[in-house]
């Protein structure tokens, strides 16, 4: 009984329907109010970053459960121009947008798990994780 | 029907569902759980009488391997549910691992009297009817094991909320006491309560006092300010007090940066502040 | 609803965003809130976000941002009503909103930026 939800992102209104759909599933899967405002924070950064920096991509949202945990997990990709340097992305501070630059770097703090993988010309995908 | 190739168990269990059950409900009788006198006859005769129901309905599509499959949904429910009544009734884990077991030996006497004439495949199907019953026993074992973490898990819940308290000792002034070692669990329940307790009682000024932290080090101390800063962002100033020699001798070596946070030796100093702040004045009264 | 609206009262601007703003939308609430301020002349701004249910780097930014202009314009802002999980997000994320004053409801904001407002200007 695996739950999957999947968002297109194309622009910022988007963004907050990903996030909508982050928090319906993260109440769902029994997060409390801080966990599911981390959760939906962390996919407004992912979604917000796809349609700043690829136009579009997408975010699938998926409950998880292995053994006796239960998660979410998020995955956001795109077709974008991908990130030249990852580590430095990751580092507070950066950004080559006006943001705050701490989107990558502050999501990685609100969840459990963080991986990225990016290649220039070809994309980037994000896959976050947090257990219950 | 004893025709060709292999036996057919399901065929088996469903013509001779009622004589299997009787003879399981009166091997039980004998075993040490129903001797202790914990569950009634008539129950037991209940309980086997719907798993064997169930199993039955299982097996009927000839799957004795996959019990994740839809057909064992039933079974499933019914295991779950039975390791639950019977841990409560005072079954150990065992014993009722040990009941789904006991019904191997009694289909195992069916299978024999009806195929007594093909030993090779009365093998083969002992063996498959012994490794289903196996993973049934197992799933009461894991029920069993995930109640008794759900136990562990609500105590330490139960026990993080009584270990992080908030108190409003005035209008507007919460205290919050902190005793022992602060870990990440806890310091997030912390920041957490204290924040909900800013909401619910719309106090201005929060005191998180240290005195019963044992130790500070650079991850405690980084933990406390987050929680400070937090509070700050809802409109609540924080004073931090009990800190004693040692606790400043740390902080200072360590280079922890308390980023304009108001400290106070003491909880008193920190609550003669804090009325200080709301223009509150304590007096002895005249007389 | 596509507009947050913006009231007066006495010199101080008071709005509520009662709605998730997407990035446009908070563009122009920004542009919004710095004409009316110019329009009118008021003292002080207070953004109640209490209805917000999630404040991200963007979004944060946007007020941040607002708040440092208001301020070369002359007006202290007050940012009322942040939530406990919002607030816990901003910190472990750590976003720092500078410029800003905080204030647990719209209330406490109004009386917070008087207070400021006698310090700096004395009473009237």
């Amino acid at each position: 009984m695996e739950k999957i939800k999947e968002v297109v992102i194309n622009n910022s209104e988007d963004v907050i329907l990903a996030r909508q759909a982050a928090r319906e599933m993260a109440r769902e899967t029994g997060f409390g109010l801080a966990d599911q405002t981390r959760i939906t924070t962390a996919v407004s950064e992912l979604s917000r970053n796809i349609y700043l920096y690829a136009g579009t991509g997408r975010v699938i949202i998926r409950a998880l459960s292995k053994n006796l945990k239960k998660g979410m997990e998020i995955v956001a990709e795109d077709r974008g121009p991908g990130i030249p340097d990852v580590e430095m992305a990751l580092q507070n501070g950066y950004s080559t947008n006006r943001s705050l630059g701490q989107g990558l770097p502050g999501t990685k703090r609100l969840m459990d798990e963080f991986e990225i993988k990016s290649e220039v010309g070809v994309g980037t995908t994000v896959t976050i994780r947090k257990w219950l | 029907m004893a025709g060709k190739g292999a036996l057919n168990i399901s065929e088996l269990l469903t013509k001779k569902e009622k004589e299997i059950l009787d003879e399981w409900v009166k091997a039980q009788a004998d075993n040490l759980a129903s001797r202790r006198g914990l569950i009634p006859e008539k129950q037991q005769r209940e309980d086997s009488a719907r798993l064997l129901g169930v199993l039955v309905k299982a097996v009927a599509g000839g799957n004795l391997e996959d019990i994740t499959a839809p057909e064992y949904d039933g079974v499933n429910r019914f295991l779950a549910s039975l390791a639950a009544s019977r841990a409560n009734q005072g079954f150990s884990p065992s014993e009722t691992a040990t009941y789904i077991f006991s019904l191997k030996n009694i289909v195992f006497k069916f299978l024999q009297e009806e195929y007594s004439d093909r030993p090779e495949a009365l093998l083969k199907a002992a063996i498959d009817f012994s490794a289903l019953v196996d993973k049934l026993g197992l799933i009461t074992f894991e029920t069993y094991v995930k109640g008794r973490e759900e136990v562990i898990r609500e105590q330490q819940k139960s026990m993080l909320e009584l270990s992080t308290p908030v108190i409003q000792i005035w209008d507007e002034i919460l205290v919050s006491p902190l005793i022992g070692t602060i870990d990440s669990a806890r310091a997030r329940q912390i920041m957490e309560n204290l924040l909900e307790s800013i909401v619910a009682t719309k106090s201005s000024i929060v005191i998180m006092d240290i005195t019963g932290v044992p130790a500070v080090d650079t991850e405690v101390a980084n933990r406390l300010l987050r929680t400070m800063q937090a509070a700050k962002l809802m409109g609540a100033e924080c004073i931090l007090t009990g800190i004693g020699p040692q606790i400043s001798q740390t902080i200072v070596h360590l280079g922890v940066d308390l980023g304009g946070v108001i400290t106070r030796a003491s909880l008193r100093d920190g609550l003669t502040l804090a009325f200080k702040r709301l223009k509150l004045n304590v007096a002895r009264a005249e007389g | 609803m596509d507009k947050v609206p913006i009231l007066k009262m006495g010199d101080t601007l008071i709005l509520a965003i009662q709605v998730e703003l997407h990035d446009k939308m908070a563009i122009r609430l920004q542009e919004d809130i710095l004409k009316e301020i110019h329009d009118t002349g008021a003292r002080g701004l207070v953004i109640d976000v209490s209805a917000l249910e999630v404040v991200d780097s963007f979004m944060g930014r946007v007020l941040s941002d607002t708040a440092s202009m208001a301020g070369i314009m002359g007006v202290e802002t007050a940012l009322v009503g942040i939530r406990p999980e919002i607030a816990i997000t901003l910190q472990e994320m750590g976003l720092e909103l500078k410029g800003v004053h905080f204030a647990l409801n719209l209330e406490k904001g109004m009386e917070l930026l008087q207070n400021i407002g006698e310090i700096f200007y004395g009473e009237d």
